[in-house]
């Protein structure tokens, strides 16, 4: 039976976009007879590295999902690749999931090389980076309970569940797919604005404040 | 005029040491008073994606601890110069600490710029960022990675960003490269 680990690169546990999408793929897989296990990074990094090598060298596919910081990957996950960069692997299979605050997708491509490069020089088997724009928009909830917004998205997510069911690198199709716009971009600059500001009323704080300077 | 110095190497790292070194010495002949950082010895803690530093107390993150001393730092100098080792075509974790940790000098607004979403400013002023990506041997791959990532952040952050990657070789060679990348103060 084939073991695969969702490695959640977000610092949150709870109402995190990442686990949330790599949860979709994890509860697929079980269905058909996958083991599976998920892993906080930021906290196992901090107190429980041996737990990690243990999980890692156990499993025959990583799931890394995380969050776009800064135009690339947050820092406890550069800690991960540090650390892993010491350690001998077994010639596992890796994929990469990233998603991002801005409705564009390309966003994240920097940050999937990256974490190609690390699979690479690795001599980890390398099947395939997913890019997912418009992550706050889930705000962890599940891609199903998102209606006909979510179609493509749940189509390309099956589409890599059932390759990786066959033991195949994630089609250039299902990349495609969930890299789609889920909302068009002038409506999530409009919404994202208008939200902004509404907390920004609820919480009775001067959002343009310039503490530093 | 003032300089950040980040080193984002550890304290064993002689080659960083030295690329450090020579950054400096080129800094303080520019007449730039310069502060140099050492960010191993500073206790900073990860963005942990919040967002408090934009909906509940603008410009400020909620972990007080030195990360928000060099995010103030960083918004009030002319110059940043961030020294750090390529990993796999990143920055490297701590140098990375840093960079997560000064999303409140933006403000969470989207804007479109060159056809893209960003983040609106909150500053008037924004440091020229030199960014300084030390590798110990030739690597194409990392290095063509880390300058689309510079490319990245200049786009994010208003073209304040520039830098290369310099292979850890000779002296004099190390000195000639890094004075070519101080030629974007000039042009501005």
């Amino acid at each position: 039976m084939e073991q695969v680990l969702l490695i959640n690169g977000s610092p949150k546990n709870k109402n995190s976009t990442s686990l949330m999408l790599g949860q979709y793929i994890l509860r697929k897989l079980s269905k058909k007879n996958f083991k599976t296990d998920t892993i906080h990074l930021l906290s196992m990094l901090n107190n429980n590295l041996d737990e990690i090598f243990e999980k890692i060298s156990e499993s025959d596919l990583l799931i890394l999902s995380f969050p776009l910081y800064v135009d690339s990957l947050p820092s406890h996950v550069m800690k991960f690749f540090e650390v892993m960069s010491k350690n001998n692997l077994k010639h596992q299979k890796i994929m990469a999931i990233g998603n991002c605050g801005f409705p564009e997708s390309f966003h994240i491509k920097t940050a999937l090389k990256i974490c190609k490069n690390f699979a690479e020089k690795k001599n980890l088997h390398w099947i395939g980076g997913l890019a997912i724009g418009a992550g706050p928009m889930f705000n962890g909830r599940s891609i199903e309970e998102m209606g006909f917004l979510t179609r493509k998205l749940i189509q390309g997510f099956n589409m890599v569940v059932l390759s990786i069911i066959r033991n195949e690198e994630i089609k250039d199709d299902a990349k495609i797919l969930v890299s789609r716009k889920v909302i068009p971009t002038w409506a999530y600059k409009l919404i994202g604005n208008k939200s902004f500001k509404k907390v920004a009323k609820m919480n009775n704080i001067k959002i343009y404040d310039t503490p530093y300077q | 005029m003032k300089a950040l110095l980040l080193n984002s190497s550890s304290h064993d790292d002689l080659n960083m040491e030295l690329i450090h070194d020579i950054t400096k010495k080129i800094l303080e002949e520019k007449n730039f008073q310069v502060e140099s950082v050492m960010i191993e010895d500073k206790e900073i803690k990860e963005c942990r994606g919040c967002f408090n530093c934009w909906l509940k107390t603008p410009g400020e993150c909620i972990h007080d601890d030195e990360g928000r001393i060099i995010t103030k730092t960083i918004i009030n100098s002319d110059v940043v110069i961030m020294l750090t080792p390529v990993i796999y075509g990143g920055y490297s974790s701590k140098m990375k600490l840093v960079l997560d940790r000064i999303i409140p000098v933006l403000l969470p607004f989207f804007k479109k710029i060159k056809g893209e979403i960003h983040h609106k400013k909150r500053y008037k002023k924004y440091p020229k960022v030199i960014v300084v990506g030390m590798m110990n041997g030739e690597d194409q791959e990392s290095s063509e990675i880390f300058c689309e990532l510079i490319k990245r952040n200049a786009l994010n952050w208003y073209n304040s960003f520039t830098g290369d990657t310099i292979v850890y070789q000779k002296e004099a060679k190390i000195k000639k490269e890094i004075n070519e990348l101080f030629k974007y103060l000039e042009v501005k």
